[in-house]
């Protein structure tokens, strides 16, 4: 694919992003619930595909494709596993935490948590607060990483210069549209990526000669969908049942304009997972085929960029080029997402609830203390980015695993808990009222 | 069963049954939410 090609897909996603990000400035700059969850005002749709979008990212193009490239038919239970698990947080999860927002006027997680627990004092929003800051940060710097690699793996920039063109993207934007501009890329951006996998297959099959010689060039164990079940399943539905606990998927379900829009998003979110994901899925078997007796591509990270390769080899030079604009995309909109979290964290959480409390801050001045935020965040993950070790990426993604895991099984419960709790109106604290039951009254 | 007909149940009519059970929540969850 020519460089023009790719250049010009990649100059009008970034325009249509910075078009956004203009357009949402306005509104984002009322006050923080604006600059956070769009004063809970974001259409159903795009709170559908945004949540679906933030949680999969890339991996529907790298990591799921190379799954099924891998180990065939049976990577369809990882797909079942969590959109079987999303779909039920959408109709049973989200639409308590959405009301529960509302009701007690909640614009981050740990603001739920804290009403919720009836945290008088500050404490736990310390608690929470402050290993958000910490490991979403040094999260946003492995993606400018990841995103600088991108830019400079397809497009031939500077190390150092991809990464601070990643980081300066994601900055405009995500500093002046907030959460309104960082939810319509990613609806853009699911658009784009349904439309690449839907259409991959339709021209890469009849290429080769049609789904019946394609058959033919499978590994036999590929057509076998019992290979891997189980352990597919229960892998699936924890990924699923974790994109309920990450503070940016919880600032969607706040974000929503009506809690009952939440179900007609559950219907939209299935059906953007189960077309691009299955999709994905036949792709990667089509790889099989297509790369028969290819041995470069027998590890896992090789196998990898199976998609890619086919997207190159198969689609329209204009379009394959808006597919690795996707695919970038992708990657910023994992890091913006972090960004407003460390932001709100900060503003909503430390300043405005804990340092300032019981003090009235005016709106304008908190989002502008927000920007600030935003501008510093990103220049300390710069920085982490800048220094670019290997090993440093490899702890990063240790502690996030080990820390954030912890943390959110920690709290997943009493999240759980707290929201499906009959008398949630009422604060309950689990060391104050030992002898009340927890479900049930 | 064959593995192509397991393969064809997996890949067409799972997705498919997958993308039924939303709208039948959608339909069941609607008087359930509104009340």
């Amino acid at each position: 694919m020519s460089l023009d090609a790719k250049a010009l897909a990649f100059g009008a996603y970034f325009l249509i992003i910075l078009v956004i990000g203009v357009w949402a400035t306005r509104f984002s700059s009322r006050g923080v619930s604006e600059y956070f969850i769009g004063a809970r005002s974001v259409p159903r749709f795009v709170v559908a595909l945004s949540a679906v979008v933030s949680g999969r990212s890339a991996w529907v193009f790298t990591g799921l494709a190379g799954l099924a490239y891998r180990d065939g038919a049976s990577a369809v239970w990882y797909i079942v596993g969590f959109t079987i698990a999303e779909m039920l947080l959408f109709f049973f999860f989200a639409i308590r935490v959405r009301r529960f927002g509302e009701a007690r006027d909640c614009v981050t997680v740990t603001d739920i948590l804290a009403a919720r627990l009836d945290d008088r004092v500050g404490r736990l929003r310390v608690a929470v607060a402050v290993p958000i800051v910490i490991f979403y940060t040094a999260y946003i710097a492995a993606q400018f990483d990841a995103g600088g690699k991108a830019l400079a793996q397809n497009y031939g920039v500077e190390g150092h210069t991809a990464i601070i063109a990643t980081a300066g993207i994601i900055l405009f934007y995500t500093l002046l549209g907030g959460f309104l501009a960082v939810s319509y890329t990613d609806a853009i951006q699911a658009v784009f990526m349904i439309s690449a996998l839907v259409l991959l297959p339709i021209l890469l099959i009849p290429a080769e000669g049609g789904w019946a010689v394609v058959v033919q060039h499978l590994n036999p164990s590929a057509m076998d969908p019992m290979k891997i079940f189980i352990g597919m399943m229960i892998g699936g539905i924890g990924l699923g049942l974790g994109s309920g606990g990450n503070p940016h998927i919880v600032a969607r379900y706040l974000s929503i304009r009506d809690a009952d829009g939440l179900r007609f998003a559950g219907v939209i979110g299935t059906l953007w997972n189960v077309v691009m994901c299955w999709c994905a899925v036949l792709i990667g078997i089509s790889g099989q085929a297509v790369f028969r007796g290819e041995t470069t591509l027998a590890t896992k990270q090789a196998s990898e960029t199976v998609l890619l390769q086919l997207t190159q080899a198969y689609l329209p030079p204009l379009l394959a080029g808006f597919v690795l604009a996707a695919l970038f995309a992708a990657i910023m909109s994992t890091a913006d997402s972090q960004l407003l979290v460390v932001a709100s964290s900060i503003v909503r959480d430390l300043v405005q609830r804990v340092i300032f409390k019981g003090t009235e801050l005016s709106q304008r001045m908190l989002v502008m203390l927000s920007r600030l935020v935003v501008l510093g965040v990103t220049a300390a993950a710069v920085a982490v980015a800048w220094r670019g070790a290997e090993s440093l990426h490899a702890l990063i993604v240790l502690a996030w695993s080990g820390v954030g895991g912890g943390a959110r099984a920690a709290t997943d419960p009493l999240r759980l808990l707290g929201t499906s709790y009959r008398n949630w109106r009422h604060s309950w604290h689990p060391l104050r009222d030992r002898n009340r039951p927890l479900l049930g009254h | 069963m064959s593995e192509s007909v397991a393969f064809v149940l997996v890949m067409l009519v799972l997705p498919l049954a997958i993308l039924a059970t939303p709208l039948l929540l959608y339909v069941w969850t609607g008087s359930r939410w509104k009340g």
